[in-house]
């Protein structure tokens, strides 16, 4: 079990973001969150990075309570977060050399894993290039080599093509199936339901804090309409209801 | 680890040209422009002659007063011009006064001796009257000598050279120094210059901080998932910033120093000292302000501008009496005023012969910063955050 | 309207940077009419400078002629005489003239080979200079009884003198009738004025045009159906209720501080100088938040406006500055600005040529305006094209 969430329980003042969630992740799996705005994602994830106050419950990683001191779990998380993660002021080579350093001390070590980041990712030929001069799929792309340049066991996406254009959305999406058959636990947020349904072994869907249905994409079909072909996406519209939400 | 962070964050300020414009090159300006407006001021004993006007009568014309004044006014050939005099009627020289022409008007006349008519009181009118009080405390020694012997004095000659003492007129007073250097207002606003520049250190502290702290940015967040202890990494950040700091605060003094000539006095190693301690209450203000004010960005940088600003001006940056209006009425503020700390640190390395100032000023730099660090650290040492 | 409004959302966030600069600006003001105290009217002040006497001669009339004499003119401090003390008291300005009489003073008079005193003092201090020469005329008004009357006693010496320095010109203060003791305190907020209306014009102005100008927006405003005369009218409305606004805020603000002494002549024509200088800053204003970006918008602001300042007179007088460094700021509106504001200042007589001149300073002034504003439409259309 690489991930097991137990009652949590995370508040905002007197909101309630999640409400006795539960969620268990097993080893090798690409295993989607979905949920509309506000559902509590990215409060999970956040939880379960050691981020966030937990009001009640436990969270346990690789078998282990997780915690912020917890250093030999977190060498093996690797995150992609939802906002751009990298420094401005420094290129490509020189960002994701910098993140890998704070797993891998060493440097020859670090430097045949930078390199291998950045062809994984197809940024050889920006490895000089400022942040500032990416279009929004190249930052993308660099954003995530600077999550999992370390190669570790679990990573953690957090809607990670937003904005970007096919091609590179393409890379990414091949990409991250790549890393999971090099055998890292794979967990992926995102609102676009053909790359959710085109990679992810299984899905839970969350509203309010809690979790609405789980399974893989043909157990949730069956959930909702077991005659017409439905799109995943008419799943989620279905359990989740179709009024907006605001943030 | 230490170090990896080091060099990464020493290359992330160095690139970062806002910062490297306010906590370097605003200095500089700044200070050229100190120099630009006080140049002449050192050397401007620039005297330039008073225009007075005198009221035409008989009594002047025959007097002592003509004479000696032709002979300090601009008709004269002798080097000492200080007056321009215009010879007009009362109305004359009320009209010239009330236009700002004259600085004042005399007028001599047998019942009242001489009258001095000026509209405000000031240097130039203090001079006038000065010139007119000697004039007749020197014709009343005159008297009193010819009248202590009056058979003497009815001879011609012994009465020109008792008049011609007139001219004798030595300086005694020699300047001395009260330590080994003088008493000087210009050096402030530089000392208060560097005070502000030091502060400014505070962006760098905003700016680190918010580089590793989880609700101030992505990168914070990803700092804060890695599996390296945050105080590593606060501490290498901050190395970082201060080497920066303190190696921009030597340009600046070496360019005040060397290049604008200001005197700073001749103790290196105590001014580098108070250089490097300056930097690091900079830079402890800047992430105290930074963990402790829990809102946006722009009021933070608000904040720490003002700040220094105002800390700057009180410490006299652009009215140096505000300095000693603070330090007879309200010491207290002098001593709890980081800026002035600073100012009074480099002033009493450049005035005072012994450092009892100087470690007091010192001292108090000290605590500042160690109050500062703390805060900062007990803001800071709280792993999880309520939100993100 | 919807520009017009939009315009103002931004300025609202960036209120509290604008009101730190007229925080510190109003705090400024307060502190520096404090410092400036109006003298009293009808009197002639002359300000009495803090004196300290070190008395290494003995005990002679001669000596202690001086000391009263002194003491009529000074204000006495006593000082402890230890090197330290000494030091401390100069630093803190408890005392600001020192003089040490050597020993053998008293005697060496006598002999006609006065021996120098030695002195210590603050430098730039006007009233020093003054105390120069009274002390100079005390021991030169004993030197020529010396010389002349060889055989006169101790006691009579020191009584001749005496009467002698006690003769004082007669000083008669004309106080024009319109004329307020606190105009000079007014000259310099107003002066003053021109900084902190200077910087927050920029800030708000710029501030808006930088969001403006942002290449998406401009787009969807030029695909919106509105005219670009519309736009620019709007624009142009924004600028201006903003400008009146901290217009009325400042100048405002001075009258609460100097009340019924704002009620004259001459701050009405000072105000009238500030709305001249304001349509100038505006103008510049404009022309600045063409080019500035987010990031350059500070250091800008703080150039431009400290700059301008500096070197047009405003913290340190014109009549200080070097004639170089006022012939490169006649090339801003600031310098007029204040060149008006010191001569309104001083005005009594409103004559036609005086207002005439005055008026000639703030066309100036408006020229300005226009000029910025030319060059910035000039800068906006350019943008528009290549930036597309």
């Amino acid at each position: 079990m690489v991930i097991r969430i137990k009652d949590l329980v995370k508040k905002y003042g007197n909101l309630i973001a999640l409400d006795q969630f539960n969620l268990e992740v097993n080893e090798g799996e690409i295993f989607g969150l979905l949920g509309p705005n506000g559902s509590g994602k990215t409060t999970a994830i956040n939880c379960i990075l050691a981020l966030l106050t937990l009001d009640n419950g436990t969270i346990e990683v690789f078998d282990k309570p997780m915690s912020p001191d917890a250093y030999d779990i977190k060498r093996n998380i690797g995150v992609v977060m939802q906002n751009v993660a990298v420094f401005n002021e420094l290129t490509v080579y020189e960002n994701i050399n910098y993140f890998c350093g704070l797993y891998v001390f060493d440097k020859k070590e670090r430097k045949a894993l930078v390199e291998e980041a950045i062809g994984f990712v197809g940024l050889q030929e920006f490895r000089k290039f400022y942040p500032k001069k990416l279009s929004g799929g190249l930052l993308r792309r660099l954003n995530i080599a600077c999550g999992i340049a370390h190669k570790p066991k679990l990573i953690i996406l957090d809607e990670p093509t937003v904005a970007v254009d096919p091609q590179s959305r393409n890379n990414i999406l091949e990409g991250i199936v790549r890393l999971n058959e090099l055998g890292a636990t794979i967990i992926y947020t995102s609102h676009y339901m053909e790359e959710v349904e085109q990679i992810c072994s299984r899905i839970v869907i969350m509203d309010k804090g809690k979790i609405v249905a789980s399974g893989t994409t043909e157990e949730l079909k069956k959930l909702v309409n077991s005659d017409e072909t439905i799109t995943l996406n008419d799943v989620f519209l279905e359990l989740t209801g179709k009024e907006l939400r605001d943030n | 680890m230490f170090a990896h962070i080091y060099v990464n964050r020493l290359k992330c300020i160095l690139k970062d040209k806002q910062i490297i414009f306010w906590t370097l090159m605003f200095p500089i300006l700044l200070g050229t422009l100190f120099y630009l407006a006080f140049s002449n001021l050192s050397s401007a004993e620039n005297f330039s002659r008073i225009p007075i006007a005198i009221i035409d009568n008989s009594e002047y014309q025959n007097s002592m007063l003509k004479t000696t004044i032709a002979y300090v006014s601009t008709d004269s050939g002798s080097e000492n011009k200080m007056f321009e005099v215009t010879l007009t009627d009362e109305k004359g020289a009320e009209g010239l006064l009330k236009d700002n022409k004259i600085k004042g008007y005399i007028l001599l006349k047998s019942d009242i001796g001489i009258k001095l008519t000026i509209k405000q009181s000031g240097l130039d009118q203090t001079l006038i009257k000065s010139f007119l009080d000697t004039f007749s405390q020197m014709n009343s020694t005159f008297t009193r000598i010819i009248q202590s012997d009056p058979k003497k004095y009815s001879d011609p000659s012994k009465r020109t050279e008792l008049l011609k003492s007139s001219g004798y007129n030595s300086s005694i007073l020699l300047e001395k120094a009260a330590s080994k250097s003088k008493p000087d207002t210009t050096v402030n606003y530089f000392y208060t210059l560097i005070a502000m520049a030091c502060l400014y250190g505070g962006f760098l502290g905003l700016k680190e901080i918010g580089a590793l702290q989880a609700d101030l940015s992505p990168e914070g967040a990803r700092i804060n998932v890695a599996p390296v202890h945050k105080m590593i990494i606060l501490l290498s950040a901050l190395a970082a910033a201060l080497t920066v700091h303190f190696a921009e605060i030597l340009v600046v003094l070496a360019y005040l120093i060397f290049v604008l000539k200001i005197n700073f006095g001749d103790q290196i190693g105590f001014i580098l000292l108070l250089s490097f301690v300056s930097c690091m209450l900079g830079l402890s203000f800047g992430a105290f302000v930074t963990s402790v004010v829990k809102k946006r960005e722009g009021i933070k940088i608000g904040i720490l501008t003002g700040a220094s600003m105002f800390l700057s001006f009180l410490a006299g940056m652009m009215y140096v009496d505000i300095k000693y209006m603070i330090i007879k009425n309200a010491p207290i503020v002098g001593y709890l005023n980081p800026a002035n700390l600073i100012t009074d640190g480099f002033y009493a390395l450049y005035f005072y012969d012994d450092h009892t100032r100087f470690y007091i000023n010192l001292a108090g730099i000290l605590i500042f910063t160690a109050l500062f660090c703390i805060g900062t650290y007990l803001v800071l040492r709280r792993r999880r955050y309520a939100s993100l | 309207m919807q520009v017009f409004k939009a315009y103002f959302l931004v300025i609202k966030k960036n209120l509290p940077q604008m009101f730190i600069y007229a925080g510190i600006f109003l705090a400024l003001a307060v502190m520096i009419s404090s410092l400036n105290k109006p003298t009293p009217a009808g009197e002639f002040s002359q300000s009495k400078i803090r004196l300290a006497i070190f008395n290494n001669d003995t005990k002679s009339q001669i000596t202690n002629e001086l000391k009263g004499f002194l003491s009529k003119n000074t204000e006495i401090v006593l000082l402890e005489d230890n090197n330290e003390k000494i030091q401390d008291a100069l630093f803190f300005r408890n005392v600001e003239y020192i003089i040490r009489i050597p020993a053998g003073f008293a005697e060496s008079l006598r002999s006609q080979k006065a021996m120098q005193i030695e002195k210590t003092s603050v430098p730039g201090s006007t009233t020093a200079i003054y105390t120069d020469l009274l002390i100079n005329n005390f021991i030169n008004t004993t030197l020529r009884y010396v010389k002349f009357e060889p055989l006169i006693s101790d006691k009579g010496l020191a009584e001749n003198v005496k009467k002698d320095l006690e003769i004082n010109t007669k000083v008669e203060m004309k106080s024009f009738d319109t004329y307020s003791g606190n105009t000079l305190s007014i000259v310099y907020y107003f002066n003053y004025l021109s900084y902190s209306l200077f910087a927050i014009l920029i800030l708000g102005v710029s501030a808006f045009m930088m969001v403006f100008n942002n290449v998406d927006l401009k787009r969807r405003n030029l695909c919106a159906p509105f005219s670009s005369k519309s736009l620019n009218f709007q624009i142009f409305l924004g600028n201006l209720v903003f400008a009146v606004c901290v217009f009325v805020v400042l100048v405002g603000f001075s009258f609460v501080l100097y009340g019924r002494d704002m009620l004259t002549t001459n701050a009405a024509l000072m105000c009238l100088n500030t709305v001249t200088f304001t349509f100038a800053a505006i103008s510049a204003s404009f022309l600045i938040g063409n080019f500035a970006s987010p990031n350059s918008a500070p250091a800008i602001t703080n150039v431009v406006t400290l700059g301008t300042c500096f070197i047009s007179g405003v913290f340190v007088p014109q009549q200080f500055l070097g004639s170089t460094v006022l012939s490169v700021a006649s090339f801003t509106p600031t310098f007029w600005f204040v060149k008006a504001n010191n001569e309104i200042g001083s005005m009594i007589n409103f004559s036609s040529e005086n207002l005439f001149r005055l008026g000639g300073y703030m066309v100036t002034e408006l020229v300005f305006a226009v000029l910025f504003l030319v060059i910035g439409f000039f800068v906006a259309k350019k943008r528009r094209v290549t930036k597309g």
